[in-house]
């Protein structure tokens, strides 16, 4: 590879990875990235996420893959950006999760599903106790048709 | 001595060829196991609803989601292309291909809400990687070049001259580690100011997100969790990050300091795995750190420079 070749490569892929310091305001992409992890104030955030309840209306955790993905963390993402979407994405993954739910055995126990946004307080959460300061219920989907 | 040579001997210094080919090597390894052991995650983006692609990066080219078939075609082409990578066979088609492929496949896993950062690095690296003669020792190319000799010196010997041709790569690979460290440290700084540093806003991170693992039913840190009472242990780590992350420069100022610099990042990604169970493999793995390290000296050990003698005369042989 000639010289100016590699400065083109080295210099460029460099330069490029940099870049998105110069557009802070640019949302974050990938693979340029600001690396905004962890870098914000988090105050009391709002964790949103699907739950089952059995006939009792007790919660029961669902699986990630039930939900949305193998990924915990991309599940958490697609709750989150249906419920800001509002409707109809709301209705949506409500009864996707629902027909899911209903297919599987092991969640036979489980009557509905619920999307929930809950704000907690997350030192308090370690040092008090676990209960969100608030939760809304955005949509509830029944999965009772087949049981 | 002018400033253009002054900046030609930093970014164009003389490297040994095996020094590249066992970051190649190293590099490709890596990927090769990581793809295979994300299979599952990196496969399952084909069956999520088109409403949430949202791409990024060269998938931005598309409109809309591929189908499945095209696109777990291409994870299993990228798997596939990461073993001649690795082993630096037909290295000038094989070498920006899986590069390019790499990056497309990680950017589509990253066009669905959410960016994985953890993959970033890597993608950068092996584009560097496959666009750097990275193959010219330690692969099956080199072999093929330059069969044993009758004085011993193995096949697939390295050339003897360090050269810039290789340097440069090594540098950037470097240069380009360092710069996503920094780029993590300013963001600390815009977006919090210098109250990052008194360890709250970190202290509440770890907290909310084993807050967020717990509601969502994932691992959680129990180490986590358990030290977040205690308010007194986190100004430290919130400096030392900072530190080590806007410091990240100063790994260019020679070996031991890159020595030094490499593992106190390698033990703070260890922290964010025991503290917030999050895995940062590739640096975790220190593959990421070997360009700023002379390995091929290591790979001269006897003990070691057997190990590799052995590896070869596996390989298929190629004319």
């Amino acid at each position: 590879m000639s010289r100016w070749l590699a400065y083109v490569v080295g210099l460029g892929t460099v330069v490029a990875t940099a870049s998105p310091a110069f557009f802070p305001d640019q949302p974050d992409s990938y693979p340029l990235s600001t690396y905004p992890m962890f870098s914000r104030p988090r105050d009391k955030p709002t964790v949103f996420f699907v739950e089952g309840l059995d006939a009792a209306g007790e919660g029961v955790r669902l699986p990630s893959a039930l939900v949305a993905s193998q990924e915990v963390m991309q599940t958490a993402v697609t709750v989150r950006r249906a419920i800001q979407a509002g409707e109809p994405a709301i209705s949506e993954l409500c009864a996707e999760v629902a027909r899911r739910v209903a297919a599987s055995r092991e969640h036979a126990q489980v009557r509905a599903v619920r999307l929930v946004s809950a704000r907690f307080d997350p030192v308090r959460y370690f040092t008090v106790g676990r209960a969100p300061e608030s939760l809304t219920e955005h949509r509830r989907c029944s999965v009772g048709g087949e049981r | 001595m002018t400033l253009l040579s002054a900046i030609d001997r930093f970014f164009y210094p003389p490297a040994p060829a095996a020094r590249l080919g066992a970051v190649r090597v190293a590099a490709g390894a890596f990927a090769l196991i990581y793809l295979l052991a994300r299979a599952g995650p990196f496969l399952s983006v084909a069956s999520y609803a088109p409403r949430l692609f949202d791409p990024v990066g060269p998938v931005a080219l598309l409109e809309a989601p591929l189908p499945a078939p095209l696109a777990h075609a291409l994870f299993a082409l990228t798997v596939v292309l990461a073993v001649p990578f690795a082993l630096g066979f037909k290295y000038r088609v094989v070498g920006p291909l899986f590069a390019l492929l790499l990056l497309w496949e990680t950017s589509y896993r990253s066009s669905w809400g959410m960016k994985f950062h953890t993959e970033n690095l890597l993608a950068l690296h092996v584009l560097l990687l496959g666009f750097a003669p990275a193959a010219d020792a330690l692969s099956l190319d080199a072999q093929r070049r330059t069969p044993a000799s009758a004085s011993g010196a193995p096949a697939g010997a390295a050339p003897a001259e360090p050269h810039g041709r290789y340097g440069w790569a090594l540098r950037a690979l470097c240069l380009v580690t360092i710069v996503t460290y920094v780029l993590a440290g300013l963001a600390k700084i815009r977006n919090s100011g210098w109250d990052w540093a008194d360890g709250e806003i970190l202290r509440t991170h770890i907290a909310y997100d084993n807050v967020r693992k717990l509601e969502l039913g994932s691992w959680h840190s129990p180490l986590g969790a358990a030290l977040v009472p205690h308010a007194w242990l986190f100004p430290p780590l919130a400096w030392t990050s900072l530190l080590l992350e806007l410091g990240a420069p100063l790994a260019l100022l020679g070996r031991t300091a890159a020595r030094i610099w490499a593992l106190g990042v390698w033990a703070f990604h260890v922290g964010v795995l025991l503290l917030m169970a999050i895995a940062f493999p590739y640096p975790l793995s220190f593959v990421a750190f070997v360009p700023f390290f002379p390995v091929e000296r290591w790979l001269e050990r006897p003990r070691v420079r057997a190990v590799v003698q052995r590896a070869q005369a596996l390989l298929p042989r190629w004319k």
